[in-house]
């Protein structure tokens, strides 16, 4: 099999999980938050790949799962550019902490 | 694969499923290509038939042996038939809701509004019939883009924009934990088939792989907790649901929040119960529910007294649906004989007084043209009928005898105290919580029948509002007073555990 | 017997038809009719020979519960009490409304009230009696709000909702108790297993349920703050539901449940002990009120301290009393408030300073009230029957049972002491009012109308129940053996013979009496010199306050709350689900002991892949740190490129390329949406938000990161199981395999999933659209 271990991978996909965490977590801009949801996903692609190769039971699944993420994250990212689009022709903001039309 | 083998599978146990796709893919090309000048009003009754006559054909195979098909994907089980009847159900009225909203209101799109509908419950029914990860995912991602959209129709209302784009962002956050929580699943057993990692999960020694078993479980919940907004995924609920129009609000609160219930009891009732716990004779399932617990109680906490202090309708029936979602995780972590019969009922219940409430709320909403609480003053003086039937609405919800909602909550303190163990901390924190939740639905009262209108004019009974706050009273009343036919229909033609069985 | 309980319900679906059809006509003649003819249906049960009945109406079979009706003499009292007293209220009431008020929905919350309270005495299912018992207090609550207009009314309404509510829960939470050890639902059933309940561990709490239900609906100290308030009622209500009935129900759960609790010595020492405290803090209340209504109102909290108490001392001679004085007490109290209706009604004012020298101008009220209250003040003449009762409680308080130990020794010795003074207490008051109202100089330019006796019909029902007082005061045995025996019998099994008599002989009781007699003229006369006395307690410490304090404590909480936690900022909820997510899995992990830790077993990475891995991660710390959004999205594509080929590393080309193409689809969409947006502000942070960010994202990573490296030293990686390599040919037909599964075994889910696709499609479309109409307006 391969040589690289499989927590090394896990590892790395902790890594971007975290760095999307932060972004979603700290970012104003609307856009960026949105990509940092995106690398969250991608993270999650690497897991599922690598415990499809390298898992207590490798099976091929996994790799079928990633195809349906990846799409259906694709689809999301898309719908929610075009919401961000609506509301920044209604409130002409992207930024996050902006959006407190709705309190209490 | 050939044609042969193609058909020889059941089809007709994805009845329903069919007709709703049918419905949905017929009303988007006809929304299509029919001019944009044609009032599309029928669409709201077709799509309504066309969920009564799936809700039609999935009671026909009520009490039908568990099946199978497309290698393991699809599973039609005693708790699939009846979860998706509630699905089904809460949908009919949210629709009929609908096409009085949509007679007065801003929404350009509205062949759209009814197949987004149509998708979103497709994705629900999906979930209820699963028995694999990737289906599950696939139709959670339905429901959930189909909501996101569904909130922000109103496209020239900056509420209802950011309710949308709060929706996607916390939503689309919960679908990455979600997702890392089942990749974890999928690691730990090498196959996404319910059976196949509840059998290699409980084939892993005690201490192998034990960390990532449980880590696995508090990520997968915390995500599908978004879908039922309890704690701690549950603060999105006030704003989208204050942005969202009425029948989207009711949809998400009952509808949206059926599906989170069924994935939750499917994903983690297939996988856990069977894997070894801390303790040599506890399941895992049980070991962790102390934390389930927490979370239930907070919930319902959180919910009823956050609701204390609302001014804004739409907003005090959010926390209050976040409540009575704690409260419907009692029977979850009390994991008794009744659990299912509970939840079944309780949700029904919820189907009926939170629907009717909310139809109420749409005449009174749309009357007054604001959704603050002073809208409801003297409107025993306006529409006595209006008021009986809000009155008895808000009775279920706080938990009255003689209604749906009493006899829900009865069950679900029943099946805590005979649960083994007795989980009587939750049903204190339970009867506490719902004396406190009694000040915010008797103030909605005291309004009501106690304050001075501030117009006299007549209430307009809207046809769809009218028709789902009859269904909801009748159903509130009968189930509160006669709860033994339902019941017995539940145990003549489910026999839950079903569930475990097959795989 | 369930139509007679169901009559009352049916008939309020017809009130408005009613008012509406005759709206010359007070509905209030119709409504008399239907508890009159409760009433004669049921006192044909009256009689020597009287047995229980029992009915059984099948409910939910499946819980094994059904609606059971029994009809005992306890029942059998209340039922008479709640449908004759409800027949003379009702006929009261069409003097006391004016045909100007909604009587429709007056008598539709009256009827209401009246079937709940006939269902609660008659229901042996334990949820039929809690279905019965909420739907009293919710009347209750309909009624106190009736002259809706008036703050107090609102107020009241609620608050005495919210306590009897509350009590009703924690009574529920009893009964489903009881029903779980017992494993029935029927009253008698748990009765006859008794033991199983009082041999419970759970024991002290199911009584403690059980009892905050009782005391809260019964007024006892210290849930008695409601009454008061809810004296905001219309006087008819407040004689009915908040003298006579009501406030009995109660009364009658503890005489329900006596056969099973008596014995235990926490049910002596609780109910006793808070019906004597109730008894002596009700009387000395009611003397410092001003307001006619109020008096009542405490002195009823007080009388029914007295009948509670004698509840808990469980001898046979103590049931007999308090039976007995359920009885009297609805005679004379019932007047008494009707009396102080027809005086506020003929006045205009209910406040007794201003009162006085009413004799003179409503003599036949004034004779009714001077009976009444001389009863209620247990005046040793021959016709009061207040007296009888107040004697044979006395007694009751001085013989108990022999050999008692402990605590309740001690609270066996000083019941009669209190018991005495309660009783003063009572005497001031009841010659207080009086006196007050009738008597003493009076000062017509105070009152807001100039009085005159009232009409007939207004006086038949107080008459009716004044004779009552005299007719059993002067043949107590004409009710003893047919009527009282028998409800006696029911809340102690066994036969309670009792006989009732004017003279015993100079006994102790007979020395109390007098005591309190004589007691009490002397304080009566020299009231006016305690008044800055009564003014002193309870103060600021009153019970109102903490009510008021803890609505309000609620209330603000929740706000603060709501400021604080719920406010609208996407970024805060996410920490906080994040902080959530640490904490517990940290705290699973860290009790089970599930991070283990081993180096073994790791084998060196290839350069290539540790190249990408930094590439990856470089660049993403690049997207989420760069202010410049197309840098942001450009470098987001690095990630996902440096993916793509990881996946041809993992030999999964499909895979790989489809990542490759998704995400040049990504990237291209969001530079598109950049097109039509600003550009990015430089923002200023604080230090500390930002380093609490950074500190739960690096939270998050740590515990996933052990949780990994545990899970990979905990186990070994073994064998490959390719089903799908060795099948997809043979079930799918195809070679490659990813297709195959696409296509044959993931069918549905494809079909699914291009529905997402779809329905994204649609709805993008239908928001971009929006913009194109707009730019064809503009």
């Amino acid at each position: 099999m391969t040589s690289v271990p499989l927590n090394a991978y896990l590892m790395l996909a902790l890594i971007l999980f975290c760095i999307g965490l932060f972004g979603a977590l700290t970012k104003r801009n609307t856009v960026i938050v949105l990509i940092s949801i995106e690398l969250m996903l991608n993270a999650v692609n690497i897991n599922l790949v690598a415990f499809s190769k390298l898992g207590m039971h490798p099976s091929i699944t996994g790799q079928v799962f990633t195809l349906f993420t990846i799409t259906v994250a694709a689809a999301e990212a898309a719908v929610a550019l075009a919401i961000l689009m609506a509301l920044f022709r209604n409130r002409s903001t992207v930024q996050i902490d902006e959006m407190d039309g709705m309190k209490h | 694969m050939d044609i042969g083998t193609l058909l020889s599978y059941p089809w007709e146990i994805m009845m329903p499923e069919f007709i709703i796709l049918i419905a949905a893919t017929g009303l988007s090309l006809t929304d299509l290509f029919l001019p944009s000048r044609v009032n599309r009003r029928i669409f709201g009754w077709i799509s309504a038939a066309a969920v009564l006559a799936a809700l039609i054909s999935l009671l026909t195979q009520a009490g039908s042996e568990p099946a199978q098909i497309l290698h393991n994907t699809y599973r039609l089980d005693s708790f699939s038939i009846s979860f998706k009847a509630l699905l089904l159900f809460g949908t009919l009225l949210v629709l009929l809701i609908s096409t009085s909203y949509l007679a007065r209101s801003d929404v350009e799109e509205q062949g759209e509004w009814y197949y987004l509908f149509l998708a979103a419950l497709l994705g629900a029914m999906m979930m209820a019939s699963s028995a694999d990860l990737i289906t599950l995912f696939v139709g959670l991602e339905l429901l959930a883009i189909a909501s996101y959209i569904l909130t922000g129709i109103r496209k020239k209302s900056a509420e209802s924009n950011e309710a949308a784009m709060k929706y996607a962002i916390n939503g689309g956050i919960a679908t990455a934990v979600t997702l890392f929580g089942f990749s974890y699943l999928y690691g730990l057993s090498g196959s996404t088939n319910l059976g196949d990692i509840s059998r290699e999960i409980s084939a892993l020694s005690a201490d192998h792989g034990h960390a990532l078993t449980v880590a696995a479980f508090i990520i997968t919940f915390v995500g599908l907790s978004f879908k039922l907004a309890t704690v701690p995924f549950h603060m999105w609920a006030p704003d989208i649901y204050q942005g969202s129009p009425l029948p989207v609000m009711a949809f998400l609160s009952v509808v949206s929040k059926t599906a989170g219930f069924i994935i939750l009891f499917r994903v983690m009732l297939s996988i856990f119960p069977t894997v070894q716990g801390f303790q040599p004779d506890e399941s895992l399932y049980q070991s962790v529910m102390i934390f389930v617990s927490i979370a239930a109680g907070l919930t319902m906490i959180i919910g009823n007294i956050l609701a204390l202090r609302q001014n804004n309708i739409k907003r005090l029936f959010a926390y209050s649906s976040i409540a009575h979602a704690g409260y419907l995780l009692v029977p979850f972590v009390a994991f008794s004989q009744m659990m299912f019969e509970s939840t079944w009922f309780y949700l029904l219940a919820y189907v009926f007084m939170n629907l009717g409430a909310l139809a109420v709320l749409h005449i009174i909403i749309s009357e007054n043209q604001s959704a603050h609480i002073s809208g409801f003053a003297g409107l025993y003086q306006r529409s006595p009928v209006l008021t009986v039937c809000m009155t008895i609405f808000l009775l279920s919800l706080a938990g009255i005898p003689g209604t749906a909602g009493f006899m829900g909550k009865l069950h679900i303190f029943i099946g805590a105290l005979f649960a083994d163990p007795s989980r009587y901390v939750l049903v204190s924190v339970m009867l506490v919580t719902t004396v406190v939740s009694y000040i915010y639905y008797f103030s909605i009262m005291l309004h009501m029948y106690m304050r001075p209108p501030k117009r006299y004019t007549k209430i307009t009974w809207p046809i769809g509002a009218t028709l789902t706050i009859a269904l909801c009273v009748a159903g509130t009343l009968l189930l509160g007073i006669f709860p033994g036919a339902a019941l017995q229909f539940l145990q003549e033609y489910f026999w839950f555990n079903d569930m475990f069985t097959l795989n | 017997m369930l139509t007679s309980v169901l009559l009352p319900f049916i008939a309020a679906l017809f009130i408005p038809l009613i008012s509406k059809w005759k709206e010359k006509v007070h509905t209030g003649i119709f409504v008399t009719l239907i508890p009159l003819a409760v009433f004669i249906y049921f006192i044909q049960f009256i009689g020597a020979g009287f047995e229980p009945v029992t009915r059984e109406y099948s409910w939910i079979p499946s819980m094994n519960m059904n609606i059971l009706f029994h009809l005992d003499g306890l029942s059998l009292l209340f039922l008479l009490l709640i449908s004759g007293i409800g027949t003379l209220v009702a006929f009261y009431s069409i003097y006391y409304l004016h045909t100007s008020e909604q009587l429709g929905q007056f008598y539709v919350f009256f009827l209401l009230f009246m079937g709940s309270m006939l269902g609660v005495v008659l229901s042996d299912n334990v949820y039929v009696l809690y279905t019965f018992w909420e739907f009293t207090s919710l009347s209750s609550f309909l009624l106190i709000g009736f002259w809706n207009h008036r703050e107090r009314s609102r107020y009241g309404a609620l608050k005495s909702m919210l306590i009897t509510v509350f009590g009703g829960l924690s009574l529920l939470g009893g009964l489903i108790f009881m029903q779980v050890i017992t494993g029935t639902a029927s009253i008698q059933g748990m009765i006859e297993q008794q033991e199983l309940i009082l041999n419970h561990e759970y024991f002290p709490m199911i009584l403690t349920f059980l009892l905050l239900g009782a005391f809260t609906k019964s007024a006892q100290f210290p849930f008695h703050i409601w009454l008061p308030d809810a004296m905001e009622a219309p006087t008819p209500v407040s004689a009915y539901l908040h003298s006579a009935t009501m406030v009995k129900a109660g009364l009658f759960l503890i005489a329900r449940f006596s056969p099973m609790l008596t014995g235990s010595e926490w049910f002596f020492l609780f109910v006793s002990g808070f019906g004597i405290i109730t008894l002596c803090w009700g009387s000395y209340m009611a003397v410092r009120q001003t307001d006619l209504k109020a008096i009542l109102a405490f002195s009823t909290i007080s009388q029914l301290g007295m009948i509670m108490a004698m509840l808990g001392f469980g001898t046979d001679m103590a049931i007999f009393a308090a039976v007995f004085h359920i009885l009297n007490h609805a005679t004379f109290k019932g007047s008494l408030f009707m009396v102080a209706g027809i005086v506020d009604h003929e006045t205009g004012t209910r406040d007794i300073r201003n009162l006085g020298g009413l004799m003179t101008f409503l003599p036949i009220t004034a004779t009714l009230a001077v009976i009444a209250s001389f009863s209620m003040a247990g005046v040793p003449l021959p016709f009061l029957n207040g007296f009888y009762s107040k004697e044979l409680f006395f007694d009751a308080s001085i013989h108990f049972n022999e050999g008692a130990q402990g605590a309740v020794a001690i609270m066996q010795s000083i019941l009669p002491y209190l018991a005495v003074i309660g009783s003063i207490f009572t005497f001031v008051y009841s010659m207080y009012f009086f006196f007050g109202t009738f008597r003493g100089e009076s000062n017509m330019d105070k009152l807001p109308k100039k009085p005159h006796e009232a009409p007939i019909g207004m006086l038949v029902a107080p008459a009716v129940l004044v004779l009552g007082v005299i007719v059993i005061g002067l043949f107590p045995e004409l009710i003893n053996q047919p009527f009282i025996s028998h409800a006696a019998d029911s809340i102690k099994a066994g036969d309670i013979d009792k006989s009732i008599s004017f003279w015993h002989g100079i006994k102790l009781p007979l020395i109390m009496s007098l005591a309190v007699l004589a007691f009490g003229t002397i304080l009566a006369l020299s009231r006016p010199k305690w008044q800055g006395v009564y003014r002193i307690l309870p103060g600021k410490l009153s019970l109102n306050s903490f009510y008021d304090g803890t609505v309000k404590r609620t209330e603000t909480y929740s706000t603060a709350i709501t400021n604080g936690y719920m406010n609208g900022s996407l970024a805060r909820y996410v920490r906080l689900i994040i902080g959530a997510i640490i904490i517990v899995t940290f705290s699973i992990m860290a009790i089970t002991g599930s991070f283990t830790i081993s180096n073994e077993d790791l084998s060196a990475l290839t350069a290539p892949e540790i190249f990408i891995a930094l590439t990856m991660v470089i660049a993403a710390v690049g997207t989420i740190i760069t202010n410049n959004r197309i840098a942001a999205i450009l470098i987001l594509g690095v990630v996902g490129y440096g993916l793509a080929i990881l996946f041809v590393l993992y030999r999964a080309p499909d895979l790989a390329l489809t990542q490759l193409i998704i995400e040049t689809v990504t990237v291209a969409l969001f530079l598109l949406a950049f097109y039509h947006m600003p550009q990015l502000e430089k923002k200023t942070e604080t230090k500390r938000k930002k380093s609490l960010n950074l500190t739960i994202a690096i939270g998050f990573g740590a515990l996933m990161s052990m949780i990994g490296i545990s899970a990979h030293s905990s186990k070994a990686f073994d064998s490959i199981s390719d089903y799908f390599l060795k099948t997809s040919h043979s079930l799918g037909g195809g070679d490659n395999v990813v297709n195959v599964i696409l296509v044959d075994m993931r069918g549905l889910d494809t079909v699914l999933e291009i529905t997402v696709l779809g329905i994204a499609a649609f709805a993008i479309y239908g928001l971009v659209r929006l913009r194109r109409h707009k730019d064809e307006e503009g």
